[in-house]
């Protein structure tokens, strides 16, 4: 067993130059791949970081009396899809209203002008989940509060519109990845059985020798099976050395982009190194084994 | 110890390269099978390593039918037939001792047996004090003993050896040929298989002419007829 690695790594080193540039192509491969696959992490991330602050803000109409409104807020409180309703006064309303418009005098003016104040009583609904968005829609465009309310609903379906968008996009981007997969997992497959095919060409001689001598084919096979797996292990380790500095390079400006929000991209990796990473190692070590197998069926006839 | 039975071995439907052929080799026997080239002696030891399939007829080696042998137990029987062919074959990047130890590595023998098998076969083809050398650094004659001592690693019961003096002078070829009488009587079974009309005249023992793929003559203590 220990001859067979031996073997495998001589093969390895004596072509050092196919070697090295067929383990810096799988190198590449995987490095794209794994671009590709932080990229969807992010616009995930993004994508779950504005979910989050989209919320329903309900304006019940100004005759809709203080009590009326917390009735209404916790019988919406029933409903599963709704997380949390923040409640805010009229008075409450007004400052912000106030506050926002500090810079127009005349706006200012023409609000104390009114003797009484003309906003309602407004709720805000927080969903436990975006995906629950059309149905809260629908239940406060139902009867039971439909009365209640001074809203105009297009404004609802526009956000809507925005949502399917960005989740467009973030599917196109998974697709992007299993493709992208795909076509490296090919690239990969052929480049290790042309440099297998041209280890077995270069060591005819050995192999001839071998076979004359009786060596058991698995031991002829062994050394380049093993080979196709150093390759995929060296291109992977290395792919890992060059992939986490580049994470924590990209770590500050994406604490800035979603400001606030806790997402490391650094630990997350960490965190899920075995489906991330395991998988690829797996694969890589499958792809390897699968094409020098079918590299050593097709020319080494032992 | 081999037997072949009727042995017909056509690699196309239009020629055939051997025809019939009978032959039986006892335990301990030296027999030289002669013939011009192109006769079919090659394929007979094709056929012998299990490299080639007779087209008709049956093969049986230490008493075992090999005519269709198994794919996985090809390698069983090699290791009981040491082969020489008339292209040395050794690894030029390696020495001597590796070439010869490089047979025992591949069929998965400790490095303490190699250390001690390789040193004394070297000996017998009297390589003994030159087994660090590079196969360039050796003459022909020196090169061909080398291939002899790998073929005699596994201590086969018979060394098969298709015209080993092919590429070396008349004073070489005579030196490789009492070494495979010196192997033959340490109790190997010998097969010389040669074209060279000197050498197996010089041997006296059973010869086995070939012509076009059928035996013409088998005879004790022969010489070459054609
Ligand atoms: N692999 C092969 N395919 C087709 N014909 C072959 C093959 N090997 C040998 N032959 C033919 O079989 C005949 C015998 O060849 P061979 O056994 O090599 O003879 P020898 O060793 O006596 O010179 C020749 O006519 C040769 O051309
Ligand atoms: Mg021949």
């Amino acid at each position: 067993m220990l001859r067979l690695l031996k073997f495998a790594w001589q093969n390895f080193s004596r072509n050092i130059w196919l070697s090295l540039v067929t383990i810096i192509i799988i190198i590449l491969s995987l490095f794209l791949i794994n671009l590709i696959i932080i990229l969807n992490i992010l616009v995930n991330q993004s994508l779950n970081y504005y979910k989050n602050k989209v919320d329903i803000s309900v304006f019940l109409k100004p005759e809709v009396t203080r009590e009326q409104a917390l009735a209404i807020k916790d019988e919406l409180s029933g409903n599963a899809e709704i997380k949390e309703i923040q409640y805010e006064s009229r008075e409450q309303s007004l400052e912000k209203l106030k506050e926002r418009y500090q810079n127009n005098p005349l706006f200012l003016e023409s609000l104390k002008e009114l003797e009484n104040n003309p906003l309602g009583e407004t709720l805000i609904i927080k969903l436990r989940q975006i995906e629950d968005y059309s149905k809260v829609i629908s239940i406060l465009q139902s009867e039971n509060y439909n009365k209640f309310i001074e809203i105009n609903f297009n404004i609802f379906s526009d956000i809507k519109k925005v949502i399917n968008k960005l989740d467009g996009i973030s599917q196109k981007i998974y697709q992007t990845e299993l493709i992208t997969v795909a076509i490296f997992g090919i690239i990969i497959f052929f480049l290790i059985f042309n440099t297998i095919r041209l280890a077995i060409y270069s060591h005819r001689e050995e192999i001839a020798i071998m076979r004359l001598v009786g060596a058991s084919s698995w031991f002829i096979r062994g050394p380049f099976l093993l080979e196709s797996i150093l390759y995929g292990f060296f291109a992977w380790l290395a792919n890992l050395v060059f992939l986490f500095p580049l994470l924590n390079f990209i770590q500050p400006y994406l604490e800035k982009f979603l400001d606030g929000d806790q997402f490391n991209i650094f630990s997350y990796f960490s965190q899920n190194f075995m489906p991330i990473f395991g998988w690829q190692l797996i694969i890589l070590i499958f792809i390897g084994v699968f094409s020098s197998f079918i590299a050593v069926h097709k020319y080494l006839k032992v | 110890m081999i037997i072949f039975q009727n042995i017909t071995k056509a690699y196309s439907p239009a020629s055939c390269a051997l025809q019939k052929v009978n032959l039986r080799i006892e335990k301990g026997e030296f027999v030289s099978i002669v013939g011009q080239s192109g006769a079919g002696k090659s394929t007979l030891v094709k056929i012998l390593i299990a490299e080639e399939r007779p087209t008709e007829g049956k093969i049986i080696v230490g008493g075992k039918d090999i005519t269709n042998i198994r794919h996985d137990e090809i390698p069983f029987l090699r290791r009981k037939i040491g082969v020489v062919f008339q292209d040395f074959k050794l690894l030029p990047r390696k020495t001597i001792f590796e070439n010869t130890a490089f047979a025992l590595e591949v069929c998965g023998y400790s490095n303490k047996k190699i250390k001690v098998i390789v040193p004394q076969v070297l000996k017998i083809v009297g390589l003994g004090d030159k087994q660090d050398r590079f196969p360039k650094q050796l003459s022909g004659g020196e090169q061909q003993r080398a291939v002899i001592a790998r073929a005699l690693v596994y201590q086969p019961e018979i060394l098969v050896a298709d015209e080993p003096t092919g590429n070396l002078d008349t004073i070489n070829s005579r030196e490789i040929v009492d070494i495979l009488k010196k192997i033959n009587l340490l109790g190997t079974t010998v097969l010389l298989l040669s074209h060279d009309r000197e050498i197996v005249n010089h041997l006296r023992k059973r010869v086995i002419t070939l012509d076009k793929g059928v035996v013409i003559s088998d005879k004790q203590n022969s010489l070459y007829l054609i």
